[in-house]
């Protein structure tokens, strides 16, 4: 094999390489959290503490995988998705978990009163003081935490 | 018999004549369709709440509630476009500007011409725009349809694939409220 063959097959190698590494790079599904050890657990009162008395401390877990122990309040369900809202009768504070389409089959018997523990990222927080929503949390790619 | 009509009647007339309905649960899609590719992202934990008295409507989104498909996408919005560290929320609060004509007693479908102040990418613009009001059971479900042209809320795109992302984004929302207790 001439010298000049080697270089050119080597240079194509190295094209395919790139090609599929940037395809894959580009295409990469959402991280599934599902398997993912959350960085806390919390009941649904401690984290909505934190939305009255340590907002800098609920600041610091957007973007990370925590666990909320709770009551379900509601489940929204379309084709497509699931939504499950935590919270209780007393208050209209509320935390809300999004879903994983792909844990979606496994979250269909969820219904309202029963008690779960749900794990996701936190997309951020709202804190509540004139329209009567109450303070809410949410959750994104949420997974029932089996544990 | 009498009972369960007289509960169900109780039931609906307290649906018809509440004032204040709201969601937290409520669902934003948008799309933008460019040259390269089409981007969709989807959030199912919008707060929605209207006073169906003063005909008054508050929507607040948070950013990082949106999901997509590929993780590339839901970087790229939130860091390069939507930058939700710096805004982490989008709202709007307007009213329902014909909202006598709207029966709330009466299941149907009417159309809502709302006006409004929506705040995306920390810039608050005045918008005028239609959408639908569904009555159903005493409870209202809000539809609305709109477009939002990118650069009238300062979110640019990077110079490398300007001719290639869409410069609109359309955006659909739905919001099926409940009373608030």
């Amino acid at each position: 094999m001439g010298k000049k063959l080697k270089f050119i097959l080597v240079v194509l190698a190295v094209i395919v390489i790139a090609v599929i590494g940037a395809w894959i790079y580009i295409n990469k599904a959402s991280d599934d959290f599902s398997e993912k050890v959350p960085k806390a657990t919390y009941t649904f009162k401690e984290i909505m503490e934190k939305t009255s008395n340590d907002t800098s401390g609920l600041s610091r877990l957007v973007d990370e995988l925590i666990a909320v122990k709770g009551v379900i309040k509601k489940v929204t369900n379309d084709s497509t998705s699931t939504t499950v809202e935590l919270g209780d009768s007393n208050t209209s504070s509320s935390v809300i978990c999004q879903i994983d389409s792909r844990h979606q089959a496994s979250c269909s018997f969820l219904k309202e009163g029963q008690p779960v523990c749900i794990k996701g990222k936190v997309a951020g927080f709202n804190v509540d003081l004139d329209l009567g929503l109450g303070n809410t949390i949410q959750l994104n790619y949420c997974s029932l935490e089996k544990k | 018999m009498k009972k369960v009509f007289f509960s169900l009647l109780v039931f609906v007339s307290l649906q018809a004549s509440a004032q204040r309905f709201m969601t937290k649960t409520g669902t934003i899609d948008f799309v933008a369709t460019g040259a390269i590719e089409k981007i969709e992202g989807s959030n199912k934990s919008v707060a929605c709440l209207l006073d169906s008295k003063a005909g008054s409507l508050d929507v607040i989104i948070q950013i990082k509630s949106f999901v997509f498909e590929k993780q590339l996408m839901q970087e790229h919005f939130n860091e390069n476009y939507m930058e939700s560290d710096k805004f982490p929320k989008a709202s709007f609060k307007g009213s329902i500007i014909n909202m006598a004509s709207i029966n709330m007693a009466k299941d149907g479908e009417y159309t809502a011409d709302v006006v409004g102040k929506l705040m995306i990418h920390g810039v608050t613009k005045d918008v005028k725009s239609t959408g639908k009001v569904i009555i159903k059971g005493g409870k209202p479900i809000l539809k609305s349809a709109f477009a939002v042209l990118l650069a009238d809320y300062g979110i640019e795109i990077p110079g490398a694939v300007k001719d290639k992302i869409s410069k609109d984004v359309k955006i659909n929302l739905n919001c099926a409220l409940d009373a608030m207790k």
